[in-house]
């Protein structure tokens, strides 16, 4: 079996360009080359401008100078994402990149945050919330940043961080360092896709001008569409629209009128919830919907009459359907990107998946044969990163206490997978939160929802009593006032971005 | 204050008896009922071990002295050395064993492993913390006289505040960790495992095993009514290796993470044993079971490796992923393939590198001392 000489990427968007320029760094040393093919008549979608911290280690494999990447991107921090309105109406809770506390006498610090609550609510006196305990929440109220600490002793150690950037500027970036490197562009409209008639497997691409490129891997970031993937391969889709029934969303940026916070801001609206993602040149807005509670129109009427400053552009609508490709590697085409499944961007996911799709396609990297066993255990890694993303979506949904509309209602009593009844149910039992290896969330994402959603467990790990009241209260008191601390000594995120990326520039 | 009967005897017993009565003080009354046989013989225990160890406060000093410790390196299956600790390291984030196999196998892959190369001189040392330090990638496990080691548990226990049970104790939760037979409520494993592993010798710095009667499987439930069953008492897959004792000390920790008395959290519980138990199963017959049709997920497992030398993790995996590398080659079963990503960079590089690493690890073992 001979090995890969020839990759060509569908489509130029974020999804392909990072594709391309993570392919050209990681692949470099081996005779392969590769082309993108993009045509400028289809708009790429921006699929979020907010990222994960996973998103470091992306940039780091590329070998990227933060200040570069964040002048070049427009980019600003982000130490998590504040969801407003989404327990009652006019609670606001973060959810943080870092734990809330640490273990107290080996038991873990929420239950001594909960055991402390419930006390304080029988005595009919006042508790602090959970947030005062985490480091970058606290910072994120107070519109401060710093990087976190490399002593895993300090408590600047206990949070990581992600960026907020516009996402076409960082695939123009991707561009740059991809051509670079080698990687190809070719500008062109595809009017037809070869295949091998024996088993299939995809062989080349005709453009409108008779141009054919061939290739031996395909990687499909077309977008929804999925060229290759479904309308050549018939990969098929399986729907997630009766637990997400979102299809549709309306986003425009305007003009900022305060300097960037370091956190996004999703508010829950009538029927959906809007974003807002600070950059440093503008505000990115959007507003996620349900087309069948609301007419497109409103929704942008909605959209632009809560904007921070003025709309800079017309505001553009986007369909969906919430779901993921039933084999997002089939033969010799890989998707990857809106082409591999669609998750809406609450939890700023659409980067992290195109990424996690990258580096397992890096660690399966096939022969030119593409065997079956490289395509079953991609299709199983990609399986459980969806899934488990999934299920943490829909109970933001699930957990809503709005009464004021039909759409929040009917997400409140609509039914959600197993999967999820089984983590809430263990969280309502006793305050545990199912543990696993694959997958992005971790415990203290679910505790932040959970807790900021008033999902209060009925009981508690029974081995919290085993440390006395006084000993729990004397730590959290002391944790509470080291976080004040050290958000104190913070410099603000606007100072703090200025000295790496320098003055402000007019966009 | 709950109380908690521990049914069984020996090591098993008084090391939940002294792990649960330490987390739980002032919470859950541990009673011992000591009812076994008093254990004979050595057993062998992993690296992680030691760590339980730690957190109860049973020195390095007491457990020679106490419980008649001596180090071990590593494990011989097969004929072929699994030695503990990491073997090679990662460059360019792709697994050593891929490059060992790009560079063509210039040794056998132990010439690699710290402990392996310690082991064959006679020499020890305990690892290193310090991640610059090529001792960090030297890891020990122990063998122990069962009888004194169960000894030092109880004292501990009974210090931590465990009693020994009084007859027709009242309690409210028994925690069965003696073996089990096979019953109504069993899985079947006995296709694949038709027997164990004892310690057979253990003298030098690698312990040998030998086959050791055996009833593979598990029961249905971990958790039936206020019975929990952990240890032997839930699985039987005749890891002598010290692999019947790395679950049980998983089950253990996951008795203080998730005490199983309420409904949610039993099923958690259940959830989590089952899978551990699987996992440690898989290991078991990929060291001495049958391989002829294996269970779906270490099949799964095996393809990976044969195909690429890709090791399957998933969730709730008991051993480290070098482990795997190890017991797939010593069952003879290699990739097709070689990972296109080792081949970036020239052969005669990698071979370079590799040279340099060994002759790393072989001064750093030659100036061990003795053992």
């Amino acid at each position: 079996m001979t090995s890969v000489r020839k990759i060509v990427i569908i489509g130029g968007g974020t999804a392909g360009w990072m594709s391309a320029a993570g392919l050209a760094a990681v692949l470099k040393g081996l005779p392969v080359t590769i082309e993108l093919v993009e045509s400028a008549e289809i708009g790429t979608v921006g699929v979020g401008e907010a990222t994960v911290p996973h998103i470091r280690d992306y940039n780091a494999r590329l070998g990227l100078d933060e200040a570069d990447f964040m002048r070049r991107t427009q980019a600003t921090y982000k130490l998590g994402i504040e969801f407003r309105d989404w327990g009652r109406r006019g609670e606001s809770y973060i959810h943080p990149f870092g734990a809330y506390g640490h273990t107290i006498g080996g038991v873990p610090f929420h239950q001594h945050w909960l055991r402390a609550r419930a006390h304080a609510e029988a005595a009919g006196q006042s508790f602090d919330p959970i947030e005062r305990y985490s480091l970058p929440i606290m910072a994120s109220r107070a519109g401060k940043f710093a990087p976190p600490a490399s002593d895993p002793r300090s408590l600047g150690s206990t949070y990581n961080y992600a960026y907020q950037f516009d996402a076409a500027l960082y695939a123009l970036y991707l561009r740059d360092y991809s051509e670079a490197r080698g990687v190809t562009r070719t500008e062109g409209k595809i009017v037809a896709v070869d295949q091998r008639p024996e088993d299939g497997f995809v062989t080349a691409v005709t453009l409108e001008d008779g141009r054919r490129i061939e290739g031996e891997l395909f990687v499909d970031c077309s977008g929804f569409r999925g060229l290759l993937i479904e309308q050549t391969l018939k990969a098929g889709y399986d729907d997630w629209t009766h637990w997400l029934p979102c299809d549709r969303a309306v986003a425009v940026p305007c003009a900022s009128v305060e300097p960037p916070v370091p956190y996004t801001r999703a508010t829950s609206d009538q029927c959906g919830w809007r974003w807002r993602i600070p950059l440093q040149h503008r505000v990115g807005n959007g507003y996620v919907y349900c087309s069948g509670y609301i007419e497109d129109d409103e929704a942008a009427h909605v959209l632009l009459s809560k904007l921070d400053g003025q709309a800079q552009a017309e505001p553009r609508v986007l369909r969906f359907v919430t779901g993921r490709r039933r084999k997002a590697w089939l033969k010799n085409v890989v998707a990857i990107g809106l082409s591999s499944g669609f998750l809406e961007p609450l939890e700023s996911t659409s980067i992290h998946l195109i990424q996690v799709g990258i580096s397992t396609l890096l660690e399966l990297f096939p022969n030119s044969g593409c065997e079956a066993a490289d395509q079953d255990e991609y299709n199983r890694v990609m399986v459980l990163e969806f899934e488990r993303v999934r299920d943490f979506l829909i109970l933001h949904y699930h957990a809503n206490q709005r009464t004021d509309s039909a759409f929040w209602n009917d997400r409140r009593t609509a039914p959600i997978p197993e999967s999820l009844a089984y983590k809430l149910a263990l969280f309502r039992e006793r305050g545990a939160v199912v543990a696993y290896k694959d997958g992005f969330f971790k415990e203290p994402s679910w505790l932040s929802v959970y807790l900021g959603q008033n999902v209060i467990p009925s009981g508690l790990d029974p081995l919290v009593e085993a440390v006395p009241t006084v000993d729990s209260a004397r730590v959290m008191a002391e944790l509470k006032a080291a976080v004040a601390r050290a958000v104190q000594a913070m410099p603000s995120h606007e100072a703090f971005l200025r000295s790496l990326v320098g003055p402000r520039v007019p966009a | 204050m709950k109380r908690v009967l521990i049914s069984g005897g020996g090591v098993e017993a008084w090391m939940t008896g002294a792990a649960l009565a330490t987390a739980g003080r002032g919470v859950l009354e541990v009673q011992v009922a000591d009812q076994g046989r008093r254990p004979e013989g050595r057993i062998a225990a992993l690296p992680a071990l030691r760590g339980l160890h730690a957190r109860l406060g049973i020195s390095d000093e007491s457990l020679a002295s106490e419980a008649g410790a001596r180090p071990r390196l590593g494990a011989r299956y097969n004929d072929m050395l699994e030695p503990f600790g990491q073997t090679g390291a990662a460059l360019d984030g792709v697994a050593f064993h891929h490059h060992w196999r790009a560079a063509g196998k210039p040794a056998a892959l132990e010439a690699w492993s710290l402990a392996a190369q310690a082991a064959s001189r006679g020499r020890f040392t305990p690892g290193s913390a310090d991640p610059r330090s090529p001792l960090s990638t030297l890891d020990h496990g122990l063998t122990l006289d069962a009888a004194a080691y169960a000894d030092l548990l109880k004292a501990v226990a009974l210090k931590a505040g465990a009693e020994i049970a009084p007859t027709n104790a009242h309690v409210e939760v028994i925690i069965d960790t003696a073996a089990t037979s096979p019953g109504d409520d069993w899985i079947d494993w006995s296709a694949w495992l038709s027997t164990g592993r004892r310690l057979a010798d253990d003298t030098g710095l690698v312990s040998t095993f030998e086959p050791a009667p055996l009833s593979a499987g598990r029961r249905t439930h971990a958790v039936s009514g206020n019975r929990v069953a952990i240890g032997a008492a839930y699985a039987a897959f005749g890891a002598g290796d010290g692999g019947d004792l790395h679950l049980l000390q998983g089950a253990i920790a996951r008795l203080i993470s998730l005490f199983p008395d309420t409904p949610a959290a039993a099923a958690e519980f259940e959830r989590l044993s089952a899978a551990s138990a699987e996992r440690a199963r898989d290991m078991a017959i990929l060291r001495w079971g049958d391989l002829s049709a294996p269970p779906e997920e270490l099949a799964w497992k095996i393809a990976q490796f044969e195909s690429r030398g890709r090791v399957v993790m998933y969730d709730e995996e008991v051993w480290p992923e070098s482990a795997f590398v190890h017991a797939f080659l010593a069952r003879g079963i290699t990739p097709r393939r070689t990972d296109p990503l080792a081949l970036r960079q020239p052969p005669e590089r990698v071979r370079d590198l590799l040279e340099r690493m060994r002759r790393v690890l072989e001064q750093t073992a030659e100036a061990m001392p003795r053992a």
